[in-house]
């Protein structure tokens, strides 16, 4: 089995760094480096439909507790777990249905530097112009030092973080992106579901796509910010003290206790909101809608009695603003077209 | 009204926020009745009297004019409405400026700012000019911009350590932060506006 | 060697202790480098520390609309009370939710409004009792101003949005047409927000819902055009225009 490996130094980097001699107590932490991309994709056709090849890659290296750690794929999984000491394994597997050669020009590359490790896959840039129709991806199983920043990016594989103390930003076009216990993560996705399913106690989660489905569970997090286009969100049984959710087009359900001084900011254009409100905290709620209704299991009375003429009056629009209880948690439900339906869970 | 669990009480700032001049106690106090009142006039006083330091506050915290109009907006319709809480165990000008707070650490913490600012590749020319910023001064509009342009996190921290005067500690504790990181996010935002203003 | 960057930055913040301090300036006796430095933070540490006091005015529209919000929610306290006071105008009172911070029981407050909050239209109505002439003046001019400053911001998001439409149409070509397909699908759902709103401000121009539909739709929009920026951005990184001809019917894993 030949193993392909090979240092390459970015060229981008490169340019970066007499500057920072410079000033050498000049330190930029870089969290929000939109990483490069650099494999191409291809759809395997009905050419490759042999047996599946596969070949294994398997490297040790040393990163440091506070280490940064950037993985960046095109077709294939990225499992990305959390642990102890100072060194991050990655363990990857190459496959493909068509010539076992194709393995060998697909590459891993371990850029490692001190504190930063860079790992991509590289497919050959001549491919497209040879109109080749190629079936190669790679599997990814890596292990970090807990405290590490991680950045994970993946076109059209599924992407897994899992127990990483440090920041952490995992993105994928359409594949699927699963997170627990991260508790500081940006998400993102085109087409791909997002799933937040547990994450300590202090945590603030972001996730937004354009047309895929969020779900988050379970989770007690400081702050919880979820935001698509047409895809749908849905959020249950979290304790937060701050939620925000928006979406064009996509249904919002909630469901779950309210946190006392909690504060739910949920805004759709034309989606539906959907709250199930459990347990017995006070909430007091600002909801309105242009054009969409607002129906609530609470005693919550919609202007006098909602002929006609009132709403002449009073004008087009509807709002409600209604306290409940100790009025402790806020809740603003804001849609242009969409129905608010608050009910008792 | 209960704040979140999490929110430790807010400490004084270590410099004291200035109460406009001519107010006597009395006058002040008899105002605030008059607020708890309902008297609309006399809450828009109270507006006239803090409302330059709470948008102030609200702009540099949220990072822009837009932001800060808005975070106005909302803190003092907040105050309005919790104006039968204030216990007067300290001056009103106190309380408006922790709730402002409050409501910008809040704001900031939870900006969905995050989906709009996801490219560093976006072009200078094709970014959203906010429109108020012709008004301004120009030397004080350097200062502004810069801290604009100081990424989240650092920020909030470099604001409320370097320019509204709270220590580490009570950085910390208003961010939800270890001392330490108060002190390596404000090195950091220092190094940028170093780096930013030098270029004009 | 030079001091560390927490040394430098405690110096500046005049928090040293005597023994570090006077190692400290030592150093900087000798280096250059680190002087500036610290020259350079001073500066910043005076520049920043006077800004606290150099505050900036509202606008002027800021108190008419904080006032309507107000008198809004003030109305509607007064006209559905407990006491079955309810649909007189009275002047607001000590509000229910005030008693309720006094230690009342916790009442179920019910306090409703069908409608806007900018009502500028029924304000200028001179016959309203409870208006004065020059609150009805205010509120018409205030709404007036809210709407040049809607206009306003329309204009600039529309720039903006033009601009970054410019790039996306020029350089489509870089993304793999799955990805471009569900970019332009969702670009045109957010279009729909957009015209829809504006529509509904044709009618309402005074609609808050509709104006904030508008303005969340504008940022929707530029927030998907700054995601297909950022990714053909990505996809042609270290290539040349060849990537999408290479990408082709990128199959999503699973399906």
């Amino acid at each position: 089995m030949r193993r392909t490996l090979s240092f390459l130094v970015v060229g981008a980097a490169l340019g970066a760094v007499p500057a920072a001699a410079q000033d050498p107590d000049v330190h930029i932490v870089i969290r929000d480096v939109v990483k490069t991309v650099t494999a191409r994709a291809y759809q395997g056709r009905t050419r490759n439909n042999g047996p599946e090849q596969t070949e294994n890659f398997s490297r040790k290296v040393r990163v440091g507790r506070d280490g940064r750690v950037s993985i960046s794929n095109v077709a294939g999984d990225i499992k990305v777990t959390g642990g102890s000491g100072d060194d991050m394994t990655i363990d990857a597997v190459k496959r493909t249905r068509g010539d076992r050669s194709e393995l060998a020009a697909v590459q891993i590359i371990v850029d490692d530097r001190p504190g930063r490790v860079e790992v991509r896959t590289e497919y050959p840039n001549n491919w497209g112009y040879r109109n080749r129709n190629i079936d190669v991806s790679v599997d990814y199983t890596v292990v970090v030092p807990a405290t590490a920043t991680v950045d994970v990016k993946s076109i059209s594989g599924t992407v897994t973080v899992t127990g990483i103390q440090g920041a952490v930003r995992a993105e994928s076009i359409s594949g699927t992106v699963r997170t627990s216990a991260t508790p500081k993560l940006t998400a993102k996705t085109v087409s791909g579901d997002l799933e937040l399913v547990s994450a300590p106690a202090d945590s603030d989660l972001t996730a937004t796509t354009i047309s895929g489905n969020i779900r988050a569970k379970g989770l007690k997090v400081r702050s919880l910010e979820l935001g698509s286009v047409s895809g749908d969100l849905t959020v249950t049984d979290i304790a937060c003290d701050r939620l925000g959710v928006k979406s064009v087009s996509g249904n919002v359900e909630f469901a779950g206790t309210l946190g006392k001084g909690g504060r739910y900011d949920i805004n759709s254009h034309s989606g539906s909101i959907r709250l199930a409100l459990a347990g017995t905290t006070g909430f007091e709620l600002n909801a309105n809608s242009f054009s969409g209704s607002i129906r609530s299991d609470f005693p919550v009375t919609l202007g006098g009695s909602g002929d006609r003429n009132d709403r002449r009056r009073y004008g087009p629009g509807r709002a409600t603003h209604a306290v409940f209880g100790d009025g402790s948690a806020t809740l603003n439900i804001r849609t242009f077209s969409g129905d608010i339906i608050i009910t008792k869970r | 009204m209960a704040a979140p669990k999490q929110r430790p009480p807010i400490p004084f700032p270590s410099k004291e926020a200035k109460v406009s001049q001519g107010a006597t106690h009395a006058d002040t106090d008899d105002l605030v009745t008059r607020c708890q009142a309902g008297d609309v006039d006399a809450f828009e006083m109270l507006y006239r009297q803090h409302a330059a330091r709470i948008y102030t506050l609200a702009c540099r915290m949220g990072g822009s004019v837009e932001d800060g109009e808005d975070l106005l907006q909302e803190i003092f319709l907040q105050a309005y409405r919790k104006i039968g809480s204030f216990k007067r165990d300290a001056a009103v000008g106190t309380w408006l400026y922790r709730l402002a707070l409050n409501h910008c650490l809040d704001y900031v913490r939870s900006r969905q700012a995050k989906m709009s600012k996801l490219t560093e590749t976006l072009d200078a020319e094709t970014s959203f000019e906010p429109m108020a910023r012709r008004e301004t001064p120009i030397a004080r509009m350097d200062l502004e911009r810069a801290l604009e342009r100081l990424p989240e996190g650092c920020r909030e921290a470099f604001v409320l350590h370097d320019v509204e005067g709270f220590d580490h500690k009570e950085v910390g504790e208003l961010l939800g932060i270890a001392e330490g990181t108060s002190k390596s996010q404000v090195f950091k935002a220092r190094a940028k506006l170093r780096a930013l203003l030098r270029r004009n | 060697m030079h001091p560390n960057e927490t040394a430098i930055h405690d110096y500046v913040d005049d928090v040293l202790e005597l023994r570090e301090r006077t190692e400290l300036e030592r150093h900087l006796a000798g280096c250059s480098q680190c002087r500036r430095l610290v020259d350079d933070l001073r500066e910043i540490r005076k520049a920043f520390g006077g800004l606290k006091d150099d505050l900036r005015e509202p606008p002027v529209r800021a108190w008419a609309r904080l006032e309507r919000a107000i008198r809004l929610e003030s109305e509607s306290r007064s006209t559905h009370n407990l006491q079955g006071r309810g649909g007189s105008r009275t002047a607001p009172t000590l509000s229910l939710r005030s008693m309720s911070w006094l230690g009342a029981a916790a009442v179920l407050i019910l306090a409703t409004v069908v409608g806007l909050q900018f009502r500028a239209g029924r304000r200028a109505t001179p016959t309203s009792s409870t208006s004065t002439p020059g609150a009805s003046v205010a509120a018409g001019d205030a709404a007036q101003a809210v709407e040049a400053e809607l206009r306003a911001a329309e204009e600039h998001y529309t720039k903006a949005i033009t601009g970054l439409e410019q790039i996306t149409k020029t350089e489509q070509g870089a993304l793999d047409p799955g990805t471009a397909a569900t970019l332009q699908k969702n670009l045109a759902v957010i279009d729909q927000a957009i015209s829809e709103s504006r529509a509904a401000l044709r009618t309402q121009p005074a609609s808050e819902p509709a104006q904030e539909s508008l303005m969340e739709s504008f940022k929707a929009k530029i927030a998907l055009l700054q995601d297909t920026v950022a990714l053909i951005n990505e996809m042609r990184k270290g290539n040349d225009a060849g990537a999408a001809r290479i990408v082709s019917g990128l199959k999503p894993k699973g399906n």
